[in-house]
């Protein structure tokens, strides 16, 4: 069932991609938009792995340098979301109580904005502002926070229907 | 679980294939990447914008219910054929607001526009300053144009696709606008610096008389891409003094960019300079804040956040 598989990947970072552009800016919050798509990245990251939150993460940095109003050099957010995706599941692979995945969505979410400025600052986009960098992290913490207590079960959730995990035997002897 | 090594080698791949799309756009190559992207993305961006906004719009109303008396009375007497419609949906109310005042202000200046609503809006963590209009090189949308709304300039064209285009805000820290004092005739320039409510102005003669409180319109040079006499900003700070040569000034924009929507695309210059007409009436300093108070907010539907008096005098 790998089609699935990419289908609901698809489908669920096309549906975030809209939704941040579209919706969350009229919330008109302070500070950052809240990050729906690295949020969806970092629960793909923990419900199927490193090698798949990378792929994600790739997919949806592509996706939101290409998709208008994007202006910058393409690349750029596929770089730090490539990161995200592939640290959310190398981390999220021991056993983690649903607070500490949250916790985890948020400091990787706040990282990734500063991700973005480091990369830009490397390459010389002139628009990267360091005296905003502080606040945009924290609000972007808080947010992805809020987000991610809602993304995470349901993504998960909706991986198990599609990649449901190999059931486990115990084989140690003298189990009969 | 996953063998490490081939785990490692992929992340490599995946991050060096980004780092080389980095590259190859930062020599120039990939727009038309974007192009097929903005022309398939347009329509189903616009379509959801459609969808949400009177969700919004009805929560926002909910959420402000004890003003909603006053507004109703302003609306009346600006917009005369919706009053009659007693049914009128709170969405249609803001959307007939916004339209009025870009069109005082367009035929104050005597532009003619294209209208077109916001459809998504950059990610603020971005750096950059850019939304999405729903008109297009169908509408006769075109690069470099100029975009406004009823308070003033609010960005350029940069990209279009047929049905959408996509705007830099003045805003953002790569836009620069000529700019001119009120009635003074100084030039200088003004930059975004990426904080919606401060830009820079460089004044081109360092003695230039600007104090706090001065109005910019948008000066336009023969055959360049910005249209002359729209309002800009006002003058808030002026650091350093007459004769050096970093006299900067610190502008807040007429337009609020985090809370865009109706906007006008220029696509014809008009013929001969406005000046300073576009400009309402200079508010005058009356010392009792409450006929004032009581005045301006029964005269025009002008919002609370612009600070000039309503516009009603100085349009045709």
């Amino acid at each position: 069932m790998a089609w699935l598989r990419a289908a609901l990947t698809a489908a669920l970072l096309l549906t975030a991609v809209l939704l941040q552009l579209t919706v969350l800016p009229l919330l008109h919050l302070p500070g950052a938009t809240p990050d729906l798509v690295a949020v969806t990245v970092i629960a793909l990251g923990l419900a199927a792995g490193p090698v798949r939150g990378a792929v994600a993460g790739f997919a949806a940095g592509i996706v939101l340098d290409l998709v208008p109003p994007a202006d910058g050099l393409l690349g750029l957010t596929a770089v730090v979301l490539v990161t995200v995706g592939y640290l959310a599941g190398l981390l999220g692979q021991t056993e983690r109580s649903p607070f500490s995945a949250v916790g985890l969505a948020g400091l990787l979410s706040a990282g990734s904005v500063l991700g973005l400025a480091l990369v830009g600052g490397v390459v010389g986009d002139p628009r990267v502002a360091w005296d905003r960098l502080p606040g945009l992290l924290l609000t972007q913490f808080l947010y992805a926070l809020v987000l991610a207590a809602f993304v995470i079960p349901l993504v998960a959730a909706l991986w198990r229907r599609v990649d449901p995990p190999a059931p486990r035997y115990d084989v140690s002897p003298g189990s009969r | 679980m996953r063998d490490n090594k081939r785990t490692r080698t992929i992340l490599g791949l995946l991050l060096l294939t980004s780092l080389t799309l980095v590259v190859l756009n930062l020599r120039g190559s990939g727009d038309g990447a974007r192009d097929a992207a903005g022309g398939f993305f347009g329509p189903v961006q616009s379509a959801a914008s459609a969808i949400v906004r009177p969700i919004s719009d009805f929560i926002g109303s909910v959420s402000s219910l004890g003003s909603k008396d006053q507004q109703i009375s302003d609306l009346q007497q600006q917009v005369d054929e919706l009053t009659q419609q007693l049914n009128t949906t709170e969405y249609a109310r803001n959307r007939a607001r916004e339209l009025d005042e870009l069109l005082r202000l367009a035929g104050a200046g005597q532009y003619e526009f294209v209208p077109a609503q916001v459809i998504a809006y950059g990610p603020t963590q971005g750096f950059a300053w850019t939304v999405t209009v729903d008109a297009g090189s169908k509408d006769g949308v075109e690069v470099d144009q100029n975009v406004i709304n009823g308070q003033g300039l609010v960005g350029r064209v940069i990209r279009v696709t047929d049905s959408t285009a996509t705007i830099a805000l003045l805003v953002d820290a790569t836009a620069t606008v000529g700019a001119r004092v009120e009635a003074s005739m100084e030039k200088g320039f003004l930059n975004g610096t990426g904080d919606p409510n401060a830009l820079e102005l460089q004044l081109l003669d360092p003695f230039a008389p600007v104090q706090p409180g001065d109005r910019l319109v948008s000066f336009g040079v023969r055959g360049g891409a910005y249209v002359p006499g729209i309002p800009l900003g006002t003058v808030v700070d002026v650091k350093g003094t007459p004769g050096q040569l970093t006299r900067i000034a610190t502008v807040k924009p007429f337009v609020d960019v985090t809370t865009l929507d109706v906007v006008g695309i220029i696509v014809q210059k008009p013929r001969t300079d406005p000046r300073d007409s576009v400009l309402p009436p200079k508010p005058s300093e009356t010392p009792s804040p409450s006929p004032s108070a009581s005045g301006s907010s029964g005269s025009g539907a002008s919002d609370g956040a612009s600070p000039q008096a309503s516009p009603s005098g100085s349009a045709s």
